[in-house]
């Protein structure tokens, strides 16, 4: 419960960001155009999201150049993926939930 | 249990918009009324029993909000003394009231007055409240954009005043003509009417100033933080379809939602 008590927790019960947190678990790194469609968020929210969540050390981000599908050239995206943290951090969400 | 639960349970029974219906009604009735002494003698026996239990349940729906907002006002302002405001400054907060144009006027406090459950703004002195409790919760992008909201409220500070002054006033010139009009009428009837028609037009206003204020902070800071703050509470709230002084969480995200496609704030 300790996410919970220092108010990392409260950060993550953001539904859009729980909704990120939760697909970049199940998927793995993914970038955040992807992220985006994924959820259904804009991508400038998850920008913002992200950014917050990287602030508090639970994702981790960096551009890539990608050969994305039917494109010619290299395409600059960023690509995310959730930390060890951030695994503890849903569990005790989840945990305090029930 | 809390002494207060049966009185809750009942002004929580009445939605939003049940109230406001109510408070329409007693508008609408206020005028019938003012033609009572020319109504035939049943409509008018009829007439005050049915206005005295419209006005009773008026009041009685709207009670919730009466008492939230005289806790709040008592509990920040007078029961709140022992709570010494902190002065929240950084240089975002100032490069923001800089680019708003607020420098010289706004100040921002942190309190942990428990009161004190969201930011307002004290419109007499400029300054901006923000709980403690949402410094330490919130990401710092976040809390700039509800700062960006509040100093939105004080970059509109007079013209706001100007606007609630003159629709009080309006609503007040309106009932004072239907009183010549009509010539001879109880008293209580324009007085209520004339309340209940000025709360639903200070109300009206009041959501323009805030979808306003919204506007003015996100046009400043970019809408991201303020989406994700009412997208947070949004979530939290078991119903959201606004109050008498804001409006529901959902229409605000839907207005701020098309500045996102906009290009960013310099």
């Amino acid at each position: 419960m300790k996410f919970v008590l220092n108010g990392t927790a409260e950060i993550v019960m953001q539904p859009a960001r729980f909704k990120i947190l939760k697909l970049l678990k199940e998927r793995g790194p993914t970038f955040l155009e992807q992220i985006a469609k994924q959820t259904g968020v804009h991508p400038r929210m998850v920008s913002h999201h992200i950014d917050v969540l990287e602030g508090e050390k639970l994702v981790e981000s960096k551009y890539e150049l990608v050969k994305l599908d039917g494109s010619k050239r290299d395409v600059a995206v960023r690509t995310c993926w959730v930390t060890p943290k951030a695994e503890e951090v849903m569990k005790d969400v989840r945990e305090s939930v029930r | 249990m809390s002494k207060f639960s049966l009185f809750k349970d009942i002004a929580d029974f009445f939605s939003f918009k049940t109230r406001r219906l109510l408070t329409w009604a007693v508008v609408v009735a206020s005028v019938a009324g003012m033609l009572y002494w020319h109504m035939p003698a049943m409509a008018r026996s009829l007439f005050f029993p049915a206005y005295f239990w419209l006005i009773t349940t008026a009041i009685l729906s709207s009670s919730r909000f009466f008492f939230d907002f005289a806790r709040t006002i008592f509990g920040a302002f007078i029961f709140g003394r022992r709570y010494r405001p902190v002065p929240f400054s950084n240089p975002e907060v100032e490069a923001l009231a800089g680019k708003m144009g607020v420098q010289r006027r706004a100040k921002v406090f942190t309190t942990d007055n428990p009161h004190v459950q969201s930011a307002f703004t004290n419109a007499f002195n400029s300054r901006v409240y923000i709980p403690t409790s949402w410094v330490r919760s919130f990401p710092p992008t976040e809390i700039i954009g509800v700062i960006a909201h509040e100093f939105g409220h004080i970059k509109r500070g007079w013209r706001s005043v100007l606007e609630f002054g003159i629709a009080i006033t309006a609503s007040y010139v309106f009932f004072v003509l239907l009183l010549e009009l009509v010539y001879v009428v109880p008293t209580i009837i324009f007085d209520v009417g004339y309340i209940a028609m000025a709360f639903l037009i200070a109300s009206f206003i009041s959501w323009r100033t805030e979808y306003r204020a919204d506007m003015e902070g996100a046009r400043a800071t970019g809408p991201e933080g303020l989406i994700s703050m009412f997208e947070y509470w949004k979530n939290r709230f078991p119903r959201d379809e606004g109050s008498e002084t804001h409006p529901p969480l959902s229409g605000r995200i839907r207005r701020l939602e098309p500045l996102l496609d906009e290009s960013m704030p310099a």
